[in-house]
């Protein structure tokens, strides 16, 4: 290994003090493009060589006539390098035409041995061309390389030369930042070596008629060397001739400016080449996307025997197209333009093409072989679609690397915490996953054909409640749309997309935490977050919501944080911390958008505690008496709904057509201390908990309150104000305050679950900090303790980062423990260990139910549910299936937290309505809570989100309300009219003896269903439920005959969701108890079937119909072609929104 | 930044204890009271569906001479229903009807179900607006309006075994489709009759049973039921027959309704002297009060009188946990007072259930003609006993509307119509109309009624007659009828949605 220490310029001289006798010419041929001073550099560095056969040809590649006063160069040259010769070119033609031009002008001269060709950047250690000469002539090799280092001194790699892959594009060696220890010394084997200085035989230079001059930048000595392997020449890096960057200090302001000539010329790896001072770690290549892709094609065109053109172009011609949609989708325009502008350019240079290869001789089976193997075998097709250096073989590309930095954090005490919930979850839910989710709640199994789920999404209806065309939440399509890529069943990826709430949670803390301080700060949070007893009890008693906002909530805080950009968030008062991407304001706004429209597209209702984190926030920032970023707070979310606003486009224009807010959440019974104050607390909304001992929960983010300082401090505020948010909202609604229509409290109360978990982790951070501060005060510039401690924080919570930087958050006169305010004592530091004792100490009871709820593997839910308990309620068939009349009704009444789907609510009127006879009956009692739900049939997922009142809704609630009002006997006949064929009274969730969330249906509903004369009570069903099967019930699809008025049903053919083909099995009037009324048709041989007139003798009474006669076949067909221009329209705003989002994140990565 | 504490900490600190200080209390966990329904109530014309539950023997029923099901009509067009008649053999037979406006059915139960000793009818009518009555006669006479309410509680307060000359059957009618499960508990002479349970008895769907409870509690004075439903609801009615030879004396039948539910307030209205009675008096008055509860009970039974009759002292009573209590009202404390109300009240606001027993030789004119009032000074002529024995179940329920069926009635003599007010602090106007019929002579359109207090309007005789009674509060309305068959008494058909808990004083 040959490491170069950092000497100045000036300090550069022969160490070698007894140099070989030359036997070989060389003559350097420097491209000078730059007439900066780095130019001097690079001369001076070949003045200083100890190779003593060197001349020097400088050709000034369009260089500006030097300034009055200043040198030129000429001068410079003379000054530095005299005896060479220079040659002077109007304009850059680019390097290889700029080193032909040169050498023609250098003609008549006995031609050397070897030409150096070098880039202007690129300084050469004083013994560089020697010991390239040297390998040159010791290994025979037609064209040698330098190793490259960077310009700041470092032992770090700059280039080392390159390899292609399949489809041509150069692959550097080295990684990014990688620091040289020799380790490719021995084994260097590359396609092309190094361009930034090369030595090459001039014999062979000459055979291979020189650098392509069509092939620009640093690619034309890739494909100069490529050649020359194809000839037949050893190309090799000589390890110990070392060159290093130049710190040119000037930036090309126009990356795609071709006259990249000299630079480009100097580095195949392509920093340096773009004279960033600073390193990016996914390269880009020098050269402009366009030019870039030029050189592969044509390189392809050139380099690539018959046979494997074809095929690299064809798989270059897939590439480009797929480039150029990805250049669009992610606004990097050149990139797409340069791609496809590649084709056009080079099919005008075919000829040269053709010219190109006459020299070349084919190559012998060696040559290719060795060509072959050198190639990169994989992401060929990538590096082209997104136009970025993937370097390396699979062990060492950028994913990997941060594989292994995953991997490498897996094993700090975060990631164990990861780890170990990560077990614990899986042990706890094995269950769960062998068996699938017993049907219990909101979580109903997915349709028998989960496309239905697309097609209700797509075409707007859920056959729900007698019929619904309000608009539906996206995921459920979503759901849809992954079973049918799903290869295993159904209820497997429902299970997995349930449980994946806790997870998703889990990581979304730790996100949300990770700028806040280490590992163990992150792993508390987890901690924390995991041991909240709500998404358990949720999971027990079926309910989606609050599993949903315990997974989205902690990214909502995230995202939200990340707008108001304070520190550690962003800049605002200091550096951003670990994990922080830096956002424009447009990029904020539509990623905020995007998310929001997202967790609409989960459930609308997760809209209040989105907005109960934003009070949180706000208000935590204000008493934190401050108000950084709070106006872009406020824009950035209020801006970002109006995004999501666009993303829900139809259902905010539902909205805005008269569907009440209220519609959107699901009917709750929420009695006074239905929660209870001291559960609030704990966050315990079921029995999942500790009980008191639960509260050891908050202990942890107690002591942040306490202990925290400066900008973690700042945190903990604002993470207590969310979790007073939460608390605040649900005790007013547990004290009766509120009777409006609201979330359950399992969602209310997971903001406050983040917000604890977010305060747990700046209190171990605050901890740490403390306890660090200790044991090693941290010498503070200006004397500001706090500031010491503060800073120590990062590093005491286990990472770095953590802490503020220099004067970056110093609370003057803070006095904290360890602060300015007094000197901490020997008791304080006792005080502050036993403070750590204790958090441990309550982390550990905290965990204990999950630990506990674990060993069932199922978390403490039921292994059956209510399908067992209704066997004979079942579900409609599939596509191509045949049933008669369609599929009974069922008619499902209780506790809404008990029914197996989304009703409306007996009691209240807030979903509006306004049909004929809706409302309450004269007289008719309501008891609170109470609540009703329609299902065709077997209720599944299509059936759990909630919606406005349906006109059979309405008609059939009212005739509920009558028959506990006495007003009526015959409530089958009633309810017969829609199709009604059980009705079920639910008091469990889960069949007797399986725990269940028990509620009593009030005896007023249950008398009153017993006082009908034609409902007939079930004999031998488990107590959960009391079944009525209906003496009366009428086919929801039927032919009602004039002469008796009787209902026949009619033979039902399903042939899509949309469409059903009826076969009327007498004569009279066809009606379809399947709402709305307007949303269906009855289409014969072409022609919709005209609808009978409401007053019209033979008209069905309440749905609509149409004349029929015995044997005609027909198809009922959906009209949906409203809801398809919505969703339509709906798809290309999330398609423009994902756009401009990608755009504006790359927009604001291209800013330097 | 620089963050601030104080202030958060201090909010916060301010909203826990809040929380923890200025919250409602939690709920006790009682409910509020099920809303109040009478045992008969009716709807009016077009309001909803009505169901009409009626409940007895047949003529082949030794000591039965006649039963029949009366169906008014008040709607001012045609109505059509339904009635279904069902047996404790199975039988079920259905008829459909239409009522003309005005018109009246009659139905004879047994001529459906021929040779059954008892039938269940059940008449639906679906607009509303039928009054639906049964008369059973055999020795004696019994006239109330049918039920209109099923429950799945049922208490009867009052029946007697006593040897010889009395058959008690317990009547359960299941309308329902669905079977109903029940469990029956009796409670005989306290010392002498263990309680006999009878647990788990299926009434099936669409039936009757007819419960012999002179056979299971033999020789018993008094023999209260308690049923309660498992599964469903069903209808409970106590026949009682009793020739006479018995150790009481009693004759008469009594086909009294079961209460559905028991309430810690009672009322019974138009208690007093009855018309031919031998002495002048009410006849031989008691109050049955059970306890079905498993508390430990103290009430007082109240007379309320008119305020010219004076102050009468209350009857306390201590009733354990499931038993029953007769109170005798005979005891001089009553002597020369009028018409008068009874109020059962217990004290502890625990539930209790109580019917009044009145025991009694009424004589009667061979001739018609009675007088026009509810006096004691009939004209007295060929004048013979007859059977005298009237069970009123006291209601919990008050109204605001009541309808009064009253069928012909030429040999009755000091009918009355009584209202009385339960509520101890509001005043009820009360407003007696005609709604079919001739009204009887000398009704005072407009009373108004005190808290406590009654009015006893005298019907007299004549052809059949509907009458509402409207008021402004919930008063409670009952008849009793005498007339040489026998004397009857019930309390009149409330119209539903009127009905309300009276308030107490």
């Amino acid at each position: 290994m040959d490491a170069v220490s950092d000497k100045s310029l000036g300090a550069v001289a022969p160490t070698d003090p007894a140099p070989r006798p030359p036997t070989a010419t060389v003559l350097a041929v420097l491209v000078a493009g730059d007439p900066g001073p780095s130019l001097d550099v690079v001369m001076a560095g070949l003045a200083s060589q100890d190779h003593p056969r060197l001349e020097a040809l400088v050709v000034d590649a369009g260089i500006p006539p030097a300034a009055a006063g200043e040198p030129t160069l000429v001068e410079r040259v003379g000054r530095l390098l005299p005896g060479s010769t220079i040659a002077r070119m109007e304009g850059n033609p680019g390097f290889g035409a700029a080193v032909a031009a040169g050498l023609t002008a250098r003609s008549g001269v006995t031609p050397p041995s070897f030409l150096l060709l070098l880039a202007d950047d690129v300084l050469l250690v004083d013994t560089a061309v020697r010991r390239m000469v040297e390998h040159a002539l010791e290994s025979n090799a037609g064209i040698v390389g330098a190793k490259v280092l960077v310009h700041d001194g470092s032992r770090t790699l700059d280039d080392l030369g390159s390899s292609v892959d399949r489809l041509g594009t150069p692959v550097p060696l080295v990684e990014p930042g990688e620091l040289d220890q020799g380790q490719y010394d021995t084994a260097g084997d590359v396609l092309a070596v190094s361009g930034a200085a090369v030595l090459v035989r001039t014999d062979l230079f000459e055979a291979l008629g020189g650098i392509d001059p069509e092939v620009h930048g640093a690619d034309g000595l890739v494909e100069l060397c490529w050649r020359a392997r194809l000839l037949g020449a050893a190309v090799a890096t000589a390890p110990t001739a070392v060159a290093r960057r130049v710190d040119t200090g000037s930036y090309p302001l126009d990356p795609s400016d071709p006259s990249e000539g000299p630079a480009a010329g100097g580095s195949g790896n392509g920093t340096a080449g773009r004279r960033r001072p600073v390193r990016r770690r996914t390269r880009e290549h020098p050269g402009s996307s366009s030019q870039r892709a030029r050189n592969r094609l044509r390189m392809v065109l050139v380099c690539h025997r018959p046979a494997r053109t074809a095929a690299a172009v064809a798989g270059l011609l897939l590439a480009t197209l797929v480039g150029a949609v990805y250049g669009l989708a992610t606004g990097r325009f050149r990139h797409a333009t340069g791609l496809v502008g590649a084709w056009p350019w080079n099919l005008r240079r075919l000829s040269s093409v053709r010219r190109r290869r006459r020299l070349m001789p084919a190559p012998d089976a060696t040559a290719s072989a060795t060509v072959a193997r050198l190639e990169v075998p994989h992401r060929a097709f990538r590096r082209v679609v997104t136009g970025r250096d993937l370097t390396g073989s699979d062990d060492r590309s950028p994913i990997q690397l941060r594989l292994h930095r995953l991997w490498s954090m897996l094993f700090g005490p975060g990631g164990m915490a990861l780890m170990v919930s990560a077990v614990v979850l899986g042990f706890g839910s094995r269950s769960l996953v062998g068996t699938g989710l017993p049907a219990v709640g909101r979580m109903q199994p997915l349709p028998v054909d989960p496309t239905d789920l697309v097609s209700s999404w797509w075409l707007g209806w859920r056959p729900t409640g007698t019929g619904t065309t309000v608009v539906g939440p996206d995921g459920l399509a979503l759901l849809g749309f992954l079973d049918g890529l799903w290869p295993w069943g159904s209820d497997l990826l429902w299970t997995l997309v349930v449980l994946a709430a806790l997870p998703v949670g889990a990581v979304g803390v730790w996100r949300l935490t990770q700028p806040v301080g280490g590992g163990r700060s992150r792993a508390v949070a987890v901690l924390v977050y995991l041991s909240v007893p709500l998404p358990y009890d949720a999971l027990r008693d079926g309910r989606l919501a609050p599993m949903a906002a315990f997974a989205v909530l902690p990214w909502v805080v995230r995202r939200l944080v990340g707008a108001q950009g304070v520190a550690p968030y962003g800049t605002r008062g200091g550096e951003a911390g670990p994990g922080t991407r830096l956002r424009g304001l447009w990029s904020e706004v539509l990623v905020t958008g995007l998310l929001l429209g997202a967790v609409a597209a989960v459930d609308p209702m997760l809209a209040v505690p989105v907005a109960m984190v934003l009070a949180g926030l706000v208000v935590g920032t204000i008493l934190a008496g401050s108000l950084a970023g709070l106006g872009r707070l406020l824009l950035v979310t209020m801006a970002g709904v109006v995004v999501a606003g666009l993303l829900q486009l139809p259902l905010v224009l539902e909205l805005l057509t008269g569907r009440s807010i209220g519609s959107l959440l699901n009917p709750v019974q929420w009695p006074v201390h239905g929660v209870g104050t001291m559960e609030m607390f704990r966050l315990d909304t079921g029995d999942f908990g500790l009980g008191r001992v639960g509260s050891a929960l908050l202990v942890v983010p107690v002591l942040a309150l306490v202990v925290a300082r400066g900008r973690h401090l700042f945190i903990a505020l604002r993470a207590w104000f969310v979790v007073a948010a939460s608390w605040s909202a649900v005790w007013i609604l547990d004290q009766g305050w509120w009777d409006g229509p609201t979330p359950e409290p399992g969602v209310l109360l997971a903001p406050a679950a983040v917000g604890l978990a977010w305060a747990a982790a700046v209190g171990v951070a605050g901890l740490g900090s403390d306890l660090l501060g200790e044991a090693a005060p941290v010498p503070v510039p200006g004397g500001a303790g706090g500031a010491g401690a503060a800073g120590a924080a990062g590093a005491a919570g286990g990472g770095s980062g953590s802490g503020p930087p220099p004067g970056a958050d110093r609370l003057p006169g803070a006095a904290g423990p360890s602060g300015a305010g007094g000197p901490p004592g020997a008791w304080l530091r006792r005080l502050r260990q036993a403070a750590v004792g204790v958090a441990g100490l309550s982390l550990a009871v905290a965990v204990l139910p999950v630990l506990g709820g674990s060993i069932d593997g199922a978390w403490g839910t039921a292994r059956d549910d209510l399908r067992a308990a209704v066997p004979f309620i079942y579900s409609g068939p599939v596509d191509g299936g045949t049933i008669h009349g369609g599929v009974p009704r069922v008619l499902w009444l209780g506790d809404p937290s008990v029914l197996p789907a989304v009703g409306i609510s007996l009691g209240d009127d807030h979903l509006g309505g306004g049909y004929p006879g809706d409302g309450r009956p004269s007289g008719g009692p309501i008891p609170d809570g109470l609540a009703m739900a329609v299902t065709d049939g077997r209720p599944d997922l299509i059936d759990q989100w909630p919606m406005d009142r349906t006109e059979g809704l309405a008609s059939i609630r009212t005739s509920v309300l009558d028959a506990m009002a006495g007003d009526t006997s015959r409530l089958g006949a009633r309810l017969a009219t829609w199709g009604v064929g059980w009705v079920v009274l639910v008091e469990r969730s889960t069949p007797v003896p399986q725990p269940a969330r028990e509620v009593a249906v009030p005896d007023l509903l249950a008398g009153a269903m017993s006082r009908q004369l034609d409902l007939e009570r079930m004999e031998g069903i488990n107590r959960a439920v009391t079944v009525y099967r209906s003496t009366v019930v009428e086919a929801p699809l039927a032919v009602v005959r004039d002469r008796n008025r009787r209902a026949v049903p009619v033979t039902v053919t399903r042939e899509a969701f949309d469409r059903r083909v009826l076969t009327a099995s007498a004569d009279g009037s066809l009606r379809w108890a399947i709402g709305p009324d307007d949303a269906w048709g009855f289409i014969v041989d072409g022609v919709r079937q005209p609808l009978v007139v409401p007053d019209d003798i033979g008209a069905a009474a309440v749905h609509p119909s149409v004349r029929v006669a015995r044997g005609t076949v027909g198809v009922l067909e959906l009209d949906g072609s409203g809801s398809r221009g919505r969703r339509t329209l709906q798809v290309i705003l999330v398609g423009v929104v994902l756009l401009l989002a990608s755009w504006a994140r790359t927009a604001r990565q291209g800013r330097p | 930044m620089n963050a601030h504490r104080a202030p958060a900490l201090v909010l916060l600190v301010a909203l826990l204890v809040g929380a923890l200080t200025l919250g409602v209390e939690a709920p006790d966990g009682v409910g509020e009271a099920p809303p109040a329904v009478a045992r008969t109530a009716m709807s009016l014309a077009g309001e909803s569906s009505d169901l009409w539950f009626c409940i007895g023997p047949t003529a082949a029923l030794d000591g039965i001479r006649d039963r029949s099901v009366q169906v008014a009509s008040i709607a001012a067009g045609p109505v059509d229903g339904r009635v279904i008649v069902v047996d404790e053999r199975g039988r079920v037979v259905e008829r459909a009807f239409r009522l003309d406006a005005g018109d009246r059915l009659e139905i004879r139960p047994g001529r459906f179900v021929p040779g059954s000793a008892f039938a269940a009818v059940t008449v639906e009518v679906p607009g509303g607006a039928v009054v639906v009555g049964q008369r059973v006669e055999g020795d004696g006479v019994d006239q109330r309006p049918c039920l209109t309410r099923t429950s799945g509680t049922w208490l009867v307060p009052w029946s007697t075994t006593a040897r010889p000359g009395n058959r008690v059957w317990l009547l359960l009618h299941n309308p329902f489709p669905a079977s109903a499960v029940v469990d029956l508990r009796f409670v005989g002479d306290i010392g002498r009759r263990e309680t006999l349970d009878s647990q788990g008895m299926v009434v099936a769907g669409r039936s009757m049973v007819a419960y012999d409870v002179t056979e299971r509690i033999s020789d018993s004075s008094v023999v209260s039921a308690l049923v309660r439903v498992r599964v469903g609801q069903v209808v409970v009615a106590r026949l009682q027959l009793a020739n006479g030879d018995g150790p009481s004396g009693i004759r008469g039948l009594d086909l009294a309704p079961g209460l559905p539910e028991a309430r810690s307030r009672l009322f019974v209205s138009g208690v007093g002297p009855v018309a031919g009675s031998t002495d002048g008096s009410g006849g031989d008055l008691s109050v049955v009060v059970l306890n079905p509860g498993e508390e430990t009970i103290e009430l007082e039974v109240v007379a309320r009188t008119s305020p010219s009759d004076g102050f009468v002292e209350p009857w306390p009573v201590v009733l354990r946990a499931g038993q029953r209590h007769v109170v005798d009202l005979g005891d001089g404390r009553l002597d020369g007072v009028g018409t008068f109300s009874i109020e059962v009240r217990t004290l502890d606001d625990q539930p209790v259930a109580a019917s009044l027993v009145r025991r009694g030789a009424v004589t009667s004119d061979r001739q018609t003609g009675g007088g026009d009032q509810a006096t004691d000074d009939q004209p007295v002529g060929d004048r013979v006993d007859v059977p005298d024995l009237a069970v009123r179940p006291l209601t919990a329920v008050a109204a605001r509307g009541w309808l009064v069926d009253l069928g012909e009635r030429f040999e009755s003599s000091g009918d009355i119509l009584a209202v009385a007010n339960p509520s101890g602090s509001s005043i009820a106007t009360i407003e007696v109309k005609v709604l079919a019929g001739r009204a009887p002579e000398g009704l005072p359109a407009v009373v108004e009624l005190g808290p406590g207090a009654q009015v006893v309007f005298p019907l007299g005789a004549g052809g059949p007659v509907i009458l509402a009674v409207e008021s402004t509060s919930g008063v409670v309305a009952s008849v009793r009828e005498s007339s040489p068959s026998g004397s009857t008494a019930g309390v009149a058909v409330a119209v539903a949605g009127t009905e309300e808990w009276p308030e107490s004083g």
